[in-house]
């Protein structure tokens, strides 16, 4: 225990930069290190803000997204509905990563499986050729 | 008498099969009542079937830029959607078909028969073919608001 907690912030460090390159997921891996260790998680936590501040102080990151299915009940995944399952694929047919779409773990599962079966019946590409 | 409810209980599923292009509302209808058939036959409960009609598909199937979609919501246990899979595969005017499980153990009393509907399908028969080689995908209007964030993601 004593060695993970000597070692991880150096590994959290070395990791800031790789994360923030990734926008959100810099927030998430925050979230996880406080909810996580208790016993240095001051140390952790600080070094983690203080990282995360600057980043974002320069990106303006200031909308948080939310899932939209968490969002609003009554939105269901359905493989069926052609138009919302576009909204979930780039131009080229590429499922777009959460950490972009905004959406939930659960839910983004559940996309995944939905644009796999669109695929399928052609209601999405499986790749688009451009120019 | 637990023993007999349970006996009642179905599955629920949906099916979606798609029709070559060429085939007249008479063939599609014809094609859907001996979906219904089975279904009955089997011991199942047909709840709704939906013509979604004549769509342009996003990439040639069976050599055509475009299709008609059936949607069938029905109840049944495993060997009725075998039996449908296996009919399906054997027509000639069915090129592809998709059958999802969407609930277990549901009460056919419950489930009411919906009436069959039938949409107009987005394709106009006027305009030129040769859908499916340029489709008319627009994922990237529709996510144009993201857009711009993957690119800022990946620069820092």
């Amino acid at each position: 225990m004593t060695t993970e907690t000597r070692t991880s912030p150096g590994g959290f460090r070395s990791g800031g930069p790789r994360d923030s390159r990734g926008g959100d997921r810099g927030g998430d891996r925050g979230d996880r290190g406080d909810r996580g260790d208790r016993g240095d998680r001051g140390d952790r936590g600080d070094r983690g803000d203080g990282e995360g501040d600057d980043k974002r102080g320069g990106r303006g990151f200031g909308r948080r997204k939310v899932c939209r299915f968490c969002a609003e009940k009554t939105a269901k995944v359905d493989f069926k509905d052609q138009a919302t399952m576009k909204y979930f694929v780039t131009e080229r047919g590429k499922i777009i990563p959460r950490r972009i779409s905004g959406n939930c773990a659960k839910h983004q599962r559940a996309v995944a499986v939905a644009v796999k079966r669109s695929r399928g019946l052609a209601l999405l590409p499986y790749t688009v050729v451009m120019g | 008498m637990a023993e007999a409810t349970a006996a009642k209980q179905l599955r629920e599923y949906e099916t979606v099969f798609l029709v070559k292009p060429e085939l007249t509302d008479d063939n599609v209808d014809k094609l859907k009542e001996r979906v219904r058939g089975i279904i009955n036959r089997e011991g199942g409960k047909a709840l709704k079937f939906t013509i979604w009609g004549k769509k342009r598909t996003t990439y040639p199937v069976a050599k055509q830029p475009r299709a008609i979609y059936v949607h069938a919501h029905y109840l049944g246990g495993s060997p009725l959607v075998a039996e449908v899979e296996r009919n399906l595969r054997n027509l000639d005017e069915v090129t592809r078909f998709l059958s999802i499980k969407l609930a277990e153990d549901v009460d056919p009393e419950t489930r009411p028969v919906e009436q069959d509907v039938k949409l107009a399908g987005d394709v106009d028969d006027n305009r030129p073919l040769g859908g499916a080689e340029r489709p008319e995908f627009r994922g990237g209007e529709d996510m144009g608001g993201d857009a711009p964030d993957e690119e800022a993601a990946e620069e820092v």
